[in-house]
């Protein structure tokens, strides 16, 4: 397994109490987790959002920025964020802001998702599968292709049902969970 | 084209099924929307308005007489009993603004001005056609579809008077361009000619099959070439062979449902033929329930938005660079396309966008077109994620399993 940048030691403190089990998960993949979108790009943090009252954003990790030196030519994912919602247990998503102006943006997106998910098999990664599958779980769908700018890709195309087979919906221009 | 600098705007209010449709016309209008929600009663009040004295000195002429009687003209017109469509003092009729009524148009005017504007190709056409012998307007009853009844005639007479001694009517070399031609060939016809036989001492079409001495009969064709047929010899109508390139009086041209009984690759064929017609200077008014059209007009909006080249086009219809190809591409670049949204509890919408990233599901799911397959792929990566999931007690292992694990790290 690749190193990511920041957690160049592969032995990982305990998870302080307190700590959201997004940051716990983040810290057991030697990961630093922001608070909140934190990790988020700036451009991108309005376009994600909880349509829920009171449930919130636990913590957030930019995973293309932490395996940019490590993997450097690889597909990387961008972002996974921890949601609480009320009265539920936390979970996480994964969020890749990314083109979708043609139906070839698609086989990108695709590779980073196969690249998000093999880390996600990963010993070290196995809190942040627990909170997806806490996502899937609560009927909410992990995985996001954020549109940044003009979409493409119609419904029923064949990309769209590629997407559906990854277990992805269609880009869309804002992320509500 | 006169027409051209005037809105065409066709404003309908409780008419029949419909609530309330604001329709402005592109050169090229597509309208869709389930069963029943007035797309039909919509185009045929589009050809009444446009062709008023038209259709009334086509009643004339084959006999019928309505003698004033507005409500025995409308069931003539749209059929039997549609003339409760209209409800006075509720319902309401504007063309470009100007109001008027169904029963003001059940009676001819004194214009100058009665020549046919809008030829309409109706769902219905393959009735037009009885065992392959083409039927003329009086071969129909009252209370049929007018527009029925005027396109077969119009089948009719071209079957009669332009082809009659031909024989061949398919491939013709002197109609269409062989860039439309060839998936026409390919896709609708394979190696058999459409021919007019008339050894049984009627006009009969026949499908000409290479190795067989008799044509396949219209009985024996398939569904799709029973249905291609008739819009065939329609298109035919409206681009004369030579050098004329349109119907001079002819400014619209309304096809219902022009992929009936077509695979895909048949309704790209029948959507070359329409780009053909806009090319040709005609305003074309379509409805459809293939998410193939709307395929196309969305690609052309893109390029139109996007900066797509003629080359595109090519790219999207599968066509070679010849210059006729290059010529129809430019052309369909520069048209006006629009789309509306007919539904049953509604008013219409415009969602010539079309954009899957819209707000209204009316206009991302195009009209229900695509409302499906968009459920199909939801439920799927739905289904997925699930199944790539681990049950949840193994979840909750696995969650010990890792918490155990970092605090041993940790220590």
């Amino acid at each position: 397994m690749s190193t990511p940048n920041q957690g160049v030691s592969r032995r990982k403190a305990a998870p302080a109490a307190g700590q959201s089990a997004f940051a716990q998960a983040a810290q057991s993949a030697g990961l630093v987790a922001e608070q909140g979108k934190g990790a988020v790009e700036g451009r991108y943090r309005a376009s994600v959002d909880c349509k829920l009252p009171k449930a919130q954003f636990t913590g957030s990790v930019d995973m293309d920025e932490a395996f940019r030196v490590a993997e450097g030519q690889a597909h990387r994912w961008d972002y996974g964020l921890g949601v609480q919602p009320p009265l539920k247990s936390e979970m996480a998503i994964w969020v890749e802001p990314h083109p979708a102006s043609s139906n070839g943006e698609v086989k990108v997106v695709l590779a980073k998702l196969d690249w998000l998910k093999a880390k996600l098999r990963l010993a070290d990664f196995k809190r942040f599968k627990v909170l997806t599958d806490e996502c899937v779980n609560q009927g909410v769908r992990p995985y996001h292709w954020l549109a940044s700018g003009h979409v493409g890709i119609r419904p029923g195309s064949r990309e769209a049902n590629m997407l559906a087979r990854a277990g992805m919906g269609l880009p869309s221009q804002r992320v509500v969970i | 084209m006169a027409t051209r600098k005037l809105p065409n705007r066709l404003t309908l209010k409780a008419v029949g099924p419909i609530q309330s449709a604001d329709v402005a016309f592109g050169d090229l209008t597509v309208i869709v929307g389930p069963q029943a929600t007035g797309k039909s009663v919509f185009l045929q009040t589009l050809k009444l308005v446009l062709d008023r004295d038209h259709i009334h000195d086509t009643f004339k002429h084959h006999s019928h007489v309505f003698n004033g009687d507005g409500s025995a003209f409308l069931g003539g017109y749209y059929g039997k009993g549609m003339a409760a469509a209209w409800k006075p003092g509720v319902s309401e009729l504007h063309w470009n603004g100007q109001a008027s009524t169904l029963p003001e148009l059940a009676k001819p005017s004194k214009a100058q001005q009665r020549k046919e504007r809008l030829f309409f190709i109706p769902a219905q056409r393959v009735m037009s056609l009885s065992r392959g012998v083409t039927q003329n307007f009086g071969q129909f009853d009252y209370g049929d579809p007018y527009t029925l009844r005027y396109f077969s005639d119009a089948v009719h007479g071209l079957l009669q008077n332009d082809f009659g001694a031909k024989g061949e009517l398919f491939p013709q070399p002197n109609r269409l361009n062989e860039t439309l031609r060839k998936p026409i060939t390919q896709h609708l016809y394979g190696a058999s000619k459409l021919m007019v036989d008339d050894k049984d001492f009627t006009k009969r079409l026949v499908l000409k099959v290479p190795g067989h001495s008799e044509g396949l009969p219209y009985t024996a064709w398939s569904a799709g070439q029973r249905e291609f047929t008739p819009l065939l010899l329609g298109l035919y109508w409206l681009c004369p062979a030579g050098g004329t390139s349109r119907r001079d009086d002819i400014e619209w041209v309304v096809i219902e449902e022009p992929e009936m009984g077509l695979h895909p690759q048949g309704i790209e064929a029948v959507l070359l033929l329409v780009l053909e017609l806009m090319k040709r200077g005609y305003r074309v008014v379509l409805s459809t329930h293939s998410p193939v059209v709307l395929d196309l007009v969305w690609a052309l909006q893109e390029f139109k938005t996007l900066g797509g080249t003629e080359a595109d086009v090519r790219k999207l219809l599968d066509l070679k660079a010849s210059a006729y190809a290059k010529e129809l591409g430019e052309a369909v670049l520069k048209k006006d396309l629009k789309v509306y949204f007919f539904s049953r509890d509604d008013e219409v919408k415009n969602i010539s966008n079309l954009s899957p990233m819209a707000e209204e599901a009316a206009e991302a799911e195009w009209g229900g077109l695509v409302g499906f397959a968009s459920r199909t792929g939801q439920v799927i990566a739905d289904v997925v994620n699930r199944a790539e999931a681990a049950p949840k007690r193994q979840r909750r292992a696995a969650a010990g399993a890792a918490t155990a694990k970092a605090e041993v790290s940790g220590q």
